[in-house]
């Protein structure tokens, strides 16, 4: 039997930058798509996407305890969190 | 839940590097206007720009692994090693022919390894900034390195060549030892923008101007995933 399980949602844009997380179980991606994604190294399941950046992503980085990944774009640095963690 | 904390202002040119010092109370950025910024974490505060005399635009910055350094890539050519408590340029290497895209600290700190647009990796001692090797092979720009998690290997990812009009867009996996050629990643379409090994050294992540991220397994080479 085939199925169809639908398109895989990954970037749109060249990848200038993939990181992971300390533990191992994820890959930050930022692209020229003006996102970053986070994959799950396990299980291949679909990406998260972060959006907020207005323009290229050109560096993802994790901070050492996985909870901040810090993002440079042409319109700036960033700081988000996977966690909600409070800060910058 | 994702959210993003916001937007550090401060930057007069694009972003093109960011890394976390080891203690992950600071976020180091490299920019097009030439500068690298320091950060907190907690509050988003400048901390310290560094300037010197770079010239050109900052593509790559890395914390030694005891957070006392940082290195920096630039157009000028160069790799610049800077004091991170007050700023000091420590030291300039000088000895690649094109600008210097990316750039790494092994894991014990002794080494710094260099990716340049002259087609070419170097490495270097940090204790006095001393050339050990170069390592030869990409037919194109390389625009990232990364060491193994051990230290005994670095990946480098490849990209075009303005005189061939061809991109090399392989991954390279050298033994830092002898520096020899282990391997050949083969499977991007187009320029290899960015390389990282898992932390447990198994896996190699790849990010490429072909709009894929993959995914490979260090043992063999072979290519594990792809989106």
């Amino acid at each position: 039997m085939v199925r169809f399980l639908g398109p895989i949602k990954g970037h749109t844009g060249s990848v200038h930058s993939v990181a992971f997380s300390p533990d191992g179980s994820k890959i930050a991606s930022g692209s020229w798509d003006e996102t970053i994604k986070l994959w799950q190294v396990s299980d291949g399941a679909l990406p998260r996407t972060l959006e907020g950046h207005t323009d290229n992503v050109t560096s993802v980085a994790f901070s050492p305890d996985g909870e901040i990944i810090a993002s440079g774009s042409y319109d700036g640095p960033w700081g988000s969190s996977p966690n909600s963690q409070p800060g910058l | 839940m994702v959210r993003f904390l916001g937007p550090i202002k401060g930057h007069t040119g694009s972003v093109h590097s960011v890394a976390f010092s080891p203690d992950g109370s600071m976020i180091a950025s490299g920019s097009w206007d030439g500068t690298i910024k320091l950060w907190r974490v907690s509050d988003g505060a400048l901390l310290r720009t560094l300037e010197g005399d770079l010239v050109g635009p900052v593509f790559s910055i890395a914390f030694s692994p005891d957070g006392s350094m940082i290195a920096s890539g630039s157009g000028d050519k160069t790799i610049k090693l800077w004091r991170v408590s007050d700023g000091t340029l420590l030291r300039t290497l000088e000895g690649h022919t094109g600008p210097v895209t990316s750039v790494a600290f092994s894991p014990d700190g002794s080494m710094i390894a260099s990716g340049s647009a002259d087609n070419t990796i170097k490495l270097w001692r940090v204790s006095d900034g001393a050339l050990l090797r170069t390592l030869e092979g990409h037919t194109g720009e390389v625009l990232s390195v990364a060491f193994s998690p051990d230290g005994s290997m670095i990946a480098s990812g490849s990209g075009y060549d303005p005189d061939t009009e061809r991109s090399d867009s392989t991954i390279k996996l050298w033994r830092v030892s002898d520096g020899a050629l282990l391997r050949t990643l083969k499977g991007h379409t187009w320029v290899v923008l960015s390389v990282a090994f898992s932390p447990d050294g198994s896996m190699i992540a790849s990010g490429s101007a072909d709009n894929t991220i993959k995914l490979w397994r260090v043992s063999d080479g072979s290519l594990l995933r792809t989106d």
